[in-house]
């Protein structure tokens, strides 16, 4: 699905954030990124969501080798993936409603054909009662699981989610993980990038590592 | 019966009451509508259509003076040599003020991708094509470019109109005294001659959709 072939990541003052690192994301797999704060969980993600370019190495998407494809082919790359933002990245001028629609709408479907199936997700992610308000009245929790259902509704085959329960508390944060099990459990590969070791013990999965720009995979 | 009626005359009327009482955002989450994907455009429109408007008018009010001229019966070589230049100037000038226009258009382009870099972030995050990103925003743009070329239209037709009556009076003031002038007779003036100036608009709506498409992708890049 996802392929790493010795992928090394600089920013512009050297500083390297991966080096040398193979990695393969499986379809239908779920995964954990882990390490500590600035290991470069995050710049893993956004490299796996097209959002940066290696330095070094080899970085397949779908099997498309991401540095010989168009901007364009990437957008379409990218409507294959979901990704749950650190910080939601709602819009505030939107309601919950359209903020979920938003993948689907910037595809130009037309909103008779998904009105239904947000309508679905919302009660899905329990934010029915959350449907016309815009995220700035929304808690913690009910923005996380927006971004979720954001990120689910144009079923997607890999969703990426960084610190997805960072903002909430411990019974949400396994309400969160829960749906990310229900997701995982109807096929869609699921990498989330944590570094709360209590959400990794409370679902076995594999780990994926980082430190010091290596990766060391904990099955 | 008579009971019945009046209860539900009250009952229509409380209820039109507080509908009058709700805000119009209470109403808008009663009833929502797809909102714009690009909220503010970070400029003032309305700025922006004024100087356009008056942009445009200027092309049209040239245009037709053009016209006029062109028409123009002349009695001396002065007067001729006169006319030429203004042929000449103001072609120039008319490419000068579409090239303002363009470059008004484009710093207006470029403050809204400014004022809404998050929200294009976002968009681009979900997937959204350059195409997608580029119309939401130049609608606006296309808009009040057209506009103001519709507004420029009408002035310059207003103008012509209400020149006209003034213009003979100060014609018939002259004429008895000198005869070296150029005599531009607005009396002839008929509006549907000039219907070129249509074209303003079109121009203007041209000028507005190449000018910030060209800002959009050439930022998007």
């Amino acid at each position: 699905m996802i392929e790493l072939e010795n992928v090394s990541l600089r920013y512009n003052l050297n500083r390297e954030i991966l080096n040398n690192v193979s990695l393969t994301i499986e379809p239908g797999g779920f995964y954990y990124v882990t390490g500590s704060s600035g290991a470069g969980k995050t710049s893993l993600l956004k490299l796996l969501f097209l959002s940066l370019k290696p330095s070094e190495g080899k970085l397949s998407v779908f099997g498309h080798d991401i540095s010989k494809i168009s901007n364009y082919k990437k957008q379409l790359l990218r409507r294959r993936i979901g990704f749950v933002f650190q910080d939601f990245r709602l819009l505030n001028h939107l309601t919950t409603y359209e903020n979920i629609a938003l993948p689907l709408r910037v595809r130009g479907e037309n909103e008779m054909n998904y009105k239904k199936d947000v309508i679905e997700l919302l009660k899905w992610v329990n934010l029915e009662h959350c449907i016309h308000l815009r995220p700035e009245v929304l808690s913690g929790g009910e923005k996380q699981r927006a971004a979720i259902a954001r990120a689910v509704i144009g079923s997607p085959e890999i969703i990426l989610a960084d610190e997805p329960t960072g903002n909430v508390d411990p019974e949400i944060a396994s309400r969160i993980l829960n749906l990310f099990l229900e997701l995982n459990k109807l096929g869609t590969s699921i990498v989330i990038a944590t570094h709360d070791t209590a959400i990794i013990k409370q679902i076995k999965k594999p780990v994926i590592e980082l430190k010091n720009g290596k990766i060391k995979i904990q099955k | 019966m008579e009971k019945l009626k009046y209860k539900n005359k009250i009952k229509i009327l409380s209820s039109l009451e507080s509908i009058k009482s709700l805000n119009k955002d209470r109403i808008r989450s009663l009833a929502p509508r797809p909102t714009k994907l690009i909220p503010n455009d970070g400029v003032a429109g309305k700025y922006l259509l004024i100087i356009i408007s008056v942009m445009c008018y200027t092309i049209s009010l040239l245009l037709c003076t053009i016209s006029l001229i062109n028409n123009t019966i002349t009695s001396s070589q002065i007067s001729i040599s006169l006319l030429q230049t203004f042929n000449i100037i103001s072609p120039l000038i008319i490419i000068l003020i579409s090239i303002a226009i363009c470059s008004v258009v484009i710093f207006a382009t470029n403050a809204a991708l400014a004022g809404n870099k998050e929200i294009i972030q976002v968009l681009n995050l979900m997937g959204a094509s350059r195409n997608f990103i580029a119309y939401q925003i130049q609608v606006k743009f296309i808009n009040i470019s057209i506009l103001g070329g519709v507004i420029g239209c009408i002035l310059t037709a207003l103008t012509i109109l209400l020149i006209n009556p003034l213009y003979n009076q100060l014609f018939n003031m002259v004429y008895k005294y000198e005869t070296d002038i150029v005599i531009i007779n607005f009396s002839n003036f008929q509006i549907y001659e000039y219907l070129f100036i249509l074209i303003v608009p079109l121009l203007s709506g041209l000028i507005g959709l190449i000018s910030s498409r060209l800002a959009i992708i050439n930022i998007l890049k």
